[in-house]
């Protein structure tokens, strides 16, 4: 019985040790042979530094025809892995795989490498190495490699580095050439490249933008999606290139798996991509994108070209808040101002709903907008934000609206007794006037590409449709916040002035910014129907005016019932005729070119580029008060106008009034969905510009331009 | 740019047609029949087994990634629950003649021995025609019939992809999963999953 308990205990014993004895199997210094695959642990260099950053490779050699795997193997197979054993404070990278091929075993086709495969990882030495003692690196590495049949392998690999005193003591080791060969042939990111996908049926279509697609041509261009899962990859892929959109059509594997949001890649052409130094392919990833924009050491210290979801979402938020202060939300915080009034004295409770219901009214027009905009983007249409702004017929609605509610306002007429349509529903009250007026402060707000709002959208417009969504509803709830957080702490409305018979003077007063509002867009409008065009909206105005104010004298409820239907009818006449002369007749416009400013292409901007002047190029557009406030401010500043003389500063203008689809392009490269950017370039060809704040003023223009000098002359004297 | 779009529009609509038409088998459709002649000389249809649950199981016994489920025991103890719940299990090879995985009656009838297969039966194909037809990419792969004959799972036989044994007891089984969900009549949440496995060794050229 002891002794039976006692073979027992040594069986537990040999079983519970049975790991470690495998753990204790030795590593290999130098080639290990498997048949199939000769393993090896090899690096660029003989011997380390302290400190020193070298790259070790796998080393795979395989038997003709026998193949090991990419990161995603295809319908079959197994990416090989490595697991690291490194001494004290030596630090590694992940495995970096090179452009993989396709091996087809018809009807299958698999990702992965025949030959010999170094798959390089990089590794860092501490800087407390003893100079003369020996760095011993150690991975245990498995893999599956087939031909016709497959076999799993696995070594435990060991390489030995001794520790020199610097750099100069360090010699190239036997594989130093084929790592640095790997290394230069590895894919690199698509600088600035974003990726979406769009699930179509059986197809998988990405959408590559990319600035490096411009003026190139793919041959025998394939997409390597990394995600397994996605691609079925014996399927044919079709690609089909304009500017600089790529548009890739997958087909779906059977085993498609709809939880993955984010797709990344490597794509590659046979004649490589100039734009990155030459490679056979490049990768496209939305993490990638995100990373560059958290790392932010590439010398892009001004605005963030990618940014991550999570700060996109941030962003749209605080755009959200900002939007309330913008110039042409403006008109709308002054209708909220009178609602406060009004509820002021009214219980706690409603005033809350009330709040809520202006939160619900701008939530659903920014999901409606956000829908149009991802129906329309869908449709193929380069669309940016503020496109409303570009259909004379949505300016001119917005007209009619801002000019009768600034006429009500002026006591031209009273509404609210009965409603006409929108402008009506604003002043009526109960929840729907709040929620209406959310739906009008969301109307007027668009177009106001402010600070933050920019990147937030451009990162948006790359999404799917359920992200940009949650962008549009962040930036609504922005929006909203204020007026939420007033109605819900009725103590600070308890701050606001009682009402009484200033509200009447208040309210004329607030008749102004509209009439303002109206002035803005009739020079809006201006852009797009000409000079002849804005007599007619003018005139259109004035017959409207009389509407409004024969309403106003005749359909008041101290006159008969006969009167007021007349006055009614009469009035509604006079209001749709005004409408009708104020719709455009013919696109008839024409643009005027300013004399200092160069119109934008991106040929011009390539060759002005690299003429060593520097170049500002001013995205723009009429209707972009942000853009006029700016320019207002930084082109009348006699120091800036001095030092662009100085410098000849070349400008060029994008004019983004109209839709420009070039412009768009041009814009979606930078992240951009809308007006603002602004971009200086310092002369040097090849040199990436640099991308201004949205906000501009002469300090910061001079500052930028002296940082661009600086540069250049820092250039010179190497 | 209008041209681009219509040029890409027709190559992504010929690529949806060839797409569709190419798909066989796919989830909630009806299981194409077939009839294959088993080890020991009988032949069967899908049909044969109307009103039954049916597990199909491409298998090639040179393959690491089926060893690492027969080796362990793993696949005769799913073959083995499969028939006490009366479902039947068919085991495919659709390895050609001279390729790995191909096997002479008597060889299959030693082995199934040896290995103590529970499978129904174990069927070859050695011309590949029902592999192809229900688009059998690697061994072991995985399907589930439903009673009514309509496809319910088509992929991995568990959740983790590895050719070691030691993975099996951390991996979901999928194929458990579904006929779980198939005998309590209930729909099967994980209908996909990439089968993983090697290459099934499909005759040249056909």
């Amino acid at each position: 019985m002891r002794l039976f308990k006692r073979v027992n205990f040594f069986v537990l014993l040999a079983v519970l040790s049975f790991p470690s004895v495998r753990a204790a199997e030795p590593f290999n210094l130098g080639p290990v042979d498997t048949g199939e695959v000769v393993a090896e642990l090899v690096s660029e260099v003989k011997g380390i530094y302290p400190g020193q950053r070298f790259d070790v490779a796998l080393r795979l050699k395989m038997l003709p025809h026998w193949h090991v795997y990419w990161i995603n193997p295809g319908d079959t197979g197994l990416a090989p892995q490595v697991e690291w054993q490194l001494p004290e404070g030596f630090e590694v990278g992940a495995l970096r795989f090179p452009v993989p091929h396709r091996i087809p075993t018809p009807p299958l086709v698999s990702y992965g490498y025949e030959g010999e495969l170094f798959l390089l990882a990089s590794v860092k030495a501490p800087e407390d190495l003893a100079v003369g003692s020996r760095s011993t690196l150690r991975a245990a590495a498995n893999w599956l490699v087939c031909e016709d049949t497959c076999i799993p392998g696995d070594a435990r690999l060991a390489l030995e580095l001794p520790v020199v005193e610097n750099a100069s003591g360090v010699e190239p080791a036997a594989y130093a050439e084929d790592i640095s060969r790997t290394r230069a042939g590895l894919p690199l990111p698509a600088e600035g490249g974003v990726i979406g996908a769009e699930v179509l049926e059986d197809l998988v279509v990405l959408t590559l933008e990319w600035e490096g697609f411009r003026g190139g041509e793919l041959v025998d261009p394939y997409f390597y999606v990394e995600e397994e899962s996605v691609a079925d990859s014996a399927g044919e892929q079709s690609f089909e290139l304009s500017g600089t959109t790529l548009r890739v059509a997958i087909p779906k594997t059977e085993y498609f798996d709809e939880g993955i949001e984010a797709y990344s890649g490597l794509l590659y052409s046979k004649n490589g991509f100039d734009a990155a130094g030459g490679v056979s392919a490049v990768r496209f990833s939305e993490s990638a994108a995100a990373a560059a924009g958290f790392a932010g050491e590439a010398g892009d210290g001004v605005g963030v070209l990618a940014i991550g979801f999570g700060q996109a979402l941030l962003y749209a938020f605080l755009g959200g808040l900002i939007l309330n202060l913008m110039p042409c939300v403006f008109p709308v915080l002054s209708i909220k101002a009178l609602g406060f009034v009004q509820q002021a004295g009214e219980d706690r409770g409603k005033t809350l709903r009330h709040g809520v219901a202006f939160a619900v009214g701008v939530l659903v027009s920014f999901w409606i907008l956000a829908g149009t905009l991802i129906a329309l983007r869908a449709a193929g249409q380069s669309l940016g934000w503020g496109f409303q702004l570009q259909q004379p017929e949505f300016v001119i609605g917005l007209l009619v609206v801002m000019f009768l509610f600034g006429l009500s306002l002026a006591g031209v007429f009273e509404m609210g007794t009965s409603a006409i349509g929108l402008a009506g529903k604003v002043k009526s009250e109960g929840y729907t006037g709040s929620f209406f007026s959310g739906v009008l402060a969301t109307a007027v707000a668009t177009p106001c590409t402010g600070p933050f709002m920019g990147q937030a959208l451009g990162f948006a417009l790359t999404l799917s449709a359920f992200q940009s969504l949650t962008v549009f509803t962040l930036l609504a709830l922005g929006m909203a916040t204020p007026y939420l957080v007033l109605s819900a702490n009725p103590k600070l409305i308890d701050l606001l002035p009682r009402p009484g018979a200033w509200m009447e003077t208040f309210k004329q007063a607030m008749a102004f910014p509209m009439f303002a509002t109206c002035i803005w867009l009739v020079w809006v409008l201006g852009s797009h129907v000409g000079n002849d065009g804005l007599l007619w909206v003018l005139g259109g105005l004035l017959v409207l005016a009389i509407g409004a104010w024969i309403y106003g004298r005749w359909s008041t409820p101290a006159r008969g019932a006969l009167a007021r239907r007349t006055a009614t009818a009469l009035a509604a006449f006079f209001c749709l005729a005004g409408i009708w002369i104020m719709l455009p007749k013919s696109a008839a416009a024409d643009d005027g070119v300013k004399l200092v400013w160069q119109e934008y292409s991106p040929e011009l901007v390539a060759k002005l580029g690299s003429e060593g002047r520097p170049v500002f190029v001013d995205f723009t557009a009429d209707w972009c008060l942000t853009c006029k406030a700016n320019e207002a401010r930084v082109f009348t500043s006699e120091a800036v106008l001095r030092r662009i003389a100085e410098l000849d500063v070349q400008l060029v203008k994008a004019d983004w009034t109209k839709r420009d689809p070039v412009i768009t392009k041009a814009l979606e490269s930078f992240g951009r969905s809308g007006v603002p950017l602004y971009l200086l370039y310092d002369g040097k060809e090849g040199a990436a510009p640099r991308v201004l704040p949205q906000l501009l003023n002469p300090d910061l223009v001079l500052e930028e331009l002296a940082a661009v000098v600086a540069n250049e002359s820092l250039a010179v004297s190497r | 740019m209008k041209i681009d779009n219509i040029r890409f529009a027709i190559a992504a609509l010929g690529l949806l047609f060839f797409a569709s038409i190419g798909s066989a088998v796919s989830i909630g459709e009806k299981a194409p029949d077939f009839t294959l002649t088993d080890i020991e000389g009988n032949t069967h249809s899908l049909s044969d087994f109307a009103g039954k649950v049916v597990v199909l199981e491409w298998t090639n016994h040179g393959c690491p990634f089926v060893k690492k489920h027969y080796g362990s025991g793993n696949m005769q103890a799913l073959q083995e629950n499969a028939a006490e719940k009366d479902v039947v299990w068919l085991t495919i090879c659709s390895s050609a003649p001279g390729k790995q995985g191909h096997m002479s009656a008597e060889d299959w009838q030693k082995l199934s021995n040896d290995k103590g297969v529970k499978s129904t039966g174990t069927l070859i194909d050695e011309d590949g025609s029902v592999g192809r037809l229900y688009k059998a990419k690697v061994t072991p792969h995985m399907y589930v019939i439903d009673s009514e004959g309509m496809l319910v799972y088509n992929g991995a036989i568990d959740s983790i992809s590895s050719a070691s044994a030691s993975d099996i007891p951390k991996a979901e089984n999928y194929v458990t999963a579904a006929l779980e969900a198939v005998l309590a009549g209930e729909a099967v949440a994980k209908g996909t999953s990439k089968p993983y496995g090697c290459s099934v060794k499909y005759a040249k050229g056909s």
